[in-house]
């Protein structure tokens, strides 16, 4: 190679001007040092390995005994299991005299006598006398019950004549299922002692009279965990039930229950909003229009929302940002009037995304979000806000997964030079993450206005030719090529399913080619 | 952009120790210079911004496994450099260069059309560059646009300055020729 090819091929290399970091690049990226640095104290760090590790534990053993109930429940044998349960029960699980004794002695003995009440039995007539369980109070974690053999065999006599009786329904499906909720919760409550050895043999009773039990009313609630009900000849017998932990209501009435929907946090919006910072964001909106265009009429004037458009083909980002919001500000020569003197200025917030539950509702990104475009009156004649409004509203929280874009259309005065400031979008919030209040400020200067339109970034074209469509549908805009300019984008990269979604619409109105 | 060494041990010890007041102070001394060479290899400032954070949080994860056999700078550009290659691995979307319609923007100095056309060689240049082997691209990034001494890069390289300067070498010849075919 020759030395002065080298030479100026190094200088080249060399010479590579960069521009000075955006501001507020260092407070974001300080922003991530507590979480990444792990710099808590010994304790904290402690009761967090601490609680974590109780979590897995408790999620383990709840898909073991869940596993378990399950395995129970599908066993063929199961039908005889139960008649050996009955019978077997009361020896089993009954304490001997002298254990009786020691744990009188040892713990204050709670006797609660339970009397069914006729309102408790939700069985139809014709199984009135099928043993009823979904409102029977859940029992209490370390609980022994003792059943006499007379009232087990009387059980035992009743629960085989009710499964003669009834056929294997869907009903008796769902009733199975919420035998198995009733009971896994009811094994969790209760602890590992009461859910795997007291509970072990009650649960499979439960869900095989689950079969045969008909269906609940609709408005019933799955059946909380509860213990071997008595037959409805045993009922006026008393059941002692000793028990260490504190005693559960013995009732629950419905009218309890319907409480619990209603203590949902109900007034807290967390729907995704259709208007951002006074911007519309609907996302419906080119859909109605593609509608509208499909059904062979062109859209009225006031159906067209340009800003919503703006928003529609600006879509999300093809990278989000991992924390905090990102601002993004980009400007252009116009597509009309294309006379030097017309520019696009466009910004775009977007913050990270988050991958949410079904139904889950989307959590704050930021709050207290405040947004500033000020131009330069000395080079910008008129600014103005394409859209219905100039105004830029407060926003009090900014949620997850969301962009938003505003577009201004700018008229300069003539003389502008590349250095001169045009305009300066600031962005102001409060990180929910840390507390920190962050400002990030973006500069639009002369000279970046000196590009070409086709060399600005693809979501500013798709955003500025969406707005170009939606004023060409209001009959504001005309003679601009939209439909060709999209196709191109489109071409350009077949993924873009916006850009081809633009080309196809702008395509379809006669006179808008 | 490269602290005296004893200066950066005591920094780094301390933000090993948990002190966010130094790593912020490392942040302050480093970030520009990772900002920059970032900003060389993808020529977009935004995207140069969102990898330098990205940098950074790998940073974070990583400072255990830092022996301090190079420089910090060294350690934080080749987590730059591997930062933005993921990113170029990643599906991209393209952008027309077709079309110039500019606004006539004055400037006393350099004019519009020169600062477009530096901009436009600059472009060149890194496709150029990016179009290189991967150990020369690396080589070349890390001396003309990381601003690493040859000494670091062949470090944790972890061959010679020999083999750094051929490969400088081999990379120039490269570089030409995909220069001049661009050339109509």
């Amino acid at each position: 190679m020759n030395p002065k090819r080298r030479a100026e091929l190094q200088r080249r290399l060399s010479i590579n001007a960069v521009p000075r970091p955006p501001a507020g690049l260092a407070e974001r990226i300080k922003a991530d040092i507590p979480q990444y640095l792990h710099a808590e104290p010994a304790p904290q760090r402690f009761r967090r390995s601490f609680a974590f590790n109780m979590r897995i534990a408790a999620s383990v053993l709840l898909v073991v005994m869940t596993a378990i109930v399950t395995v129970h429940l599908m066993s063929p044998g199961a039908e005889q299991q139960i008649a050996a349960t009955s019978t077997a029960a009361p020896r089993n699980v009954a304490p001997s005299a002298k254990m009786a004794q020691a744990q009188q002695a040892a713990t204050e003995e709670v006797r609660v006598d339970i009397h069914q009440e006729p309102a408790v039995q939700v069985a139809s007539a014709d199984t009135a006398d099928a043993p009823s369980f979904a409102m029977t109070p859940p029992p209490p974690p370390p609980a022994r019950i003792e059943m006499p053999r007379e009232v087990a065999r009387i059980a035992r006599e009743q629960r085989n004549e009710a499964e003669t009786k009834a056929e294997r329904t869907a009903d008796a499906e769902t009733a199975r299922e919420n035998g198995i909720a009733g009971n896994v919760a009811g094994g969790v409550a209760g602890g590992v002692v009461g859910g795997m050895a007291g509970g072990e043999r009650e649960r499979d009773a439960f869900a095989k009279r689950a079969d045969a039990r008909p269906a609940q009313p609709e408005s019933m609630p799955p059946a909380a965990a509860a213990p071997a009900p008595p037959p409805v000849q045993a009922m006026q017998e008393s059941i002692t039930i000793t028990a260490s932990a504190p005693v559960v209501a013995p009732q629950r009435t419905a009218a309890s229950m319907t409480l619990i929907p209603e203590a949902q946090a109900s007034d807290l919006s967390f729907a995704k909003k259709e208007n951002v910072f006074g911007i519309s964001v609907d996302p419906g909106v080119f859909n109605r229009i593609k509608s509208s265009i499909e059904a062979g009429h062109r859209p009225a004037a006031n159906a067209v929302d340009v800003e919503a458009l703006v928003n529609y083909f600006a879509g999300a980002p093809e990278r989000t940002p991992k924390r905090g919001l990102r601002l993004e500000v980009e400007a252009s020569p116009a597509l009309i009037d294309t006379d030097g003197e017309h520019a696009v200025l466009r910004f775009t917030i977007d913050t990270p995304t988050k991958t949410l539950a079904k139904h889950a509702s989307t959590p704050p990104a930021a709050s207290n979000v405040r947004v500033t475009v000020d131009v330069n009156r000395d080079v910008v004649a008129s600014v103005q806000r394409i859209g219905d409004s100039d105004l830029i509203a407060p926003e009090s929280v900014l949620h997850y997964n969301l962009s938003v874009t505003g577009l201004y259309a700018i008229e300069l005065k003539k003389g502008l030079t590349s250095k001169v400031r045009v305009a300066t979008v600031r962005l102001e919030y409060t990180s929910v993450e840390d507390g920190k209040k962050v400002t990030l400020e973006k500069i639009v200067h002369g000279n970046d206005l000196a590009k070409s339109w086709t060399r600005a970034s693809r979501r500013h074209r798709l955003a500025s030719l969406g707005a170009l469509w939606g004023e060409s549908l209001k009959g504001a805009a005309t003679g601009v090529d939209v439909a060709r300019r999209a196709g191109e984008l489109a071409n350009q990269d077949p993924k873009d399913a916006r850009a081809r979604e633009l080309a196809n619409a702008a395509s379809a109105i006669p006179g808008e080619r | 952009m490269i602290t005296p060494i004893d200066d950066e041990r005591k920094l780094l010890s301390a933000v090993r120790a948990g002190d966010t007041e130094a790593a912020e102070e490392l942040v302050e001394r480093t970030y520009s210079a990772v900002f920059a060479s970032i900003y060389r290899l993808c020529g977009d400032g935004d995207l140069a911004a969102d990898l330098t954070q990205e940098t950074y949080q790998k940073a974070w994860g990583a400072l255990a496994g830092f022996d301090g056999r190079s420089q910090l700078f060294t350690w934080l550009y080749r987590i730059a450099y591997t930062t933005f290659l993921n990113h170029v691995r990643r599906p991209r979307r393209m952008t027309s260069l077709d079309e110039p319609a500019a606004i006539d923007v004055r400037d006393e100095r350099p004019r519009a059309d020169d600062v477009l056309a530096d901009e436009q060689e600059a472009e060149r240049l890194r496709k150029a560059v990016m179009k290189l082997p991967e150990d020369l691209r690396f080589t070349v990034t890390a001396h003309f646009w990381g601003g690493l001494p040859v000494k670091e890069i062949a470090r944790i390289e972890d061959i010679t300055t020999v083999a750094i300067r051929k490969r400088l070498h081999r990379a120039f010849s490269i570089l030409e020729g995909l220069l001049e075919e661009e050339v109509p």
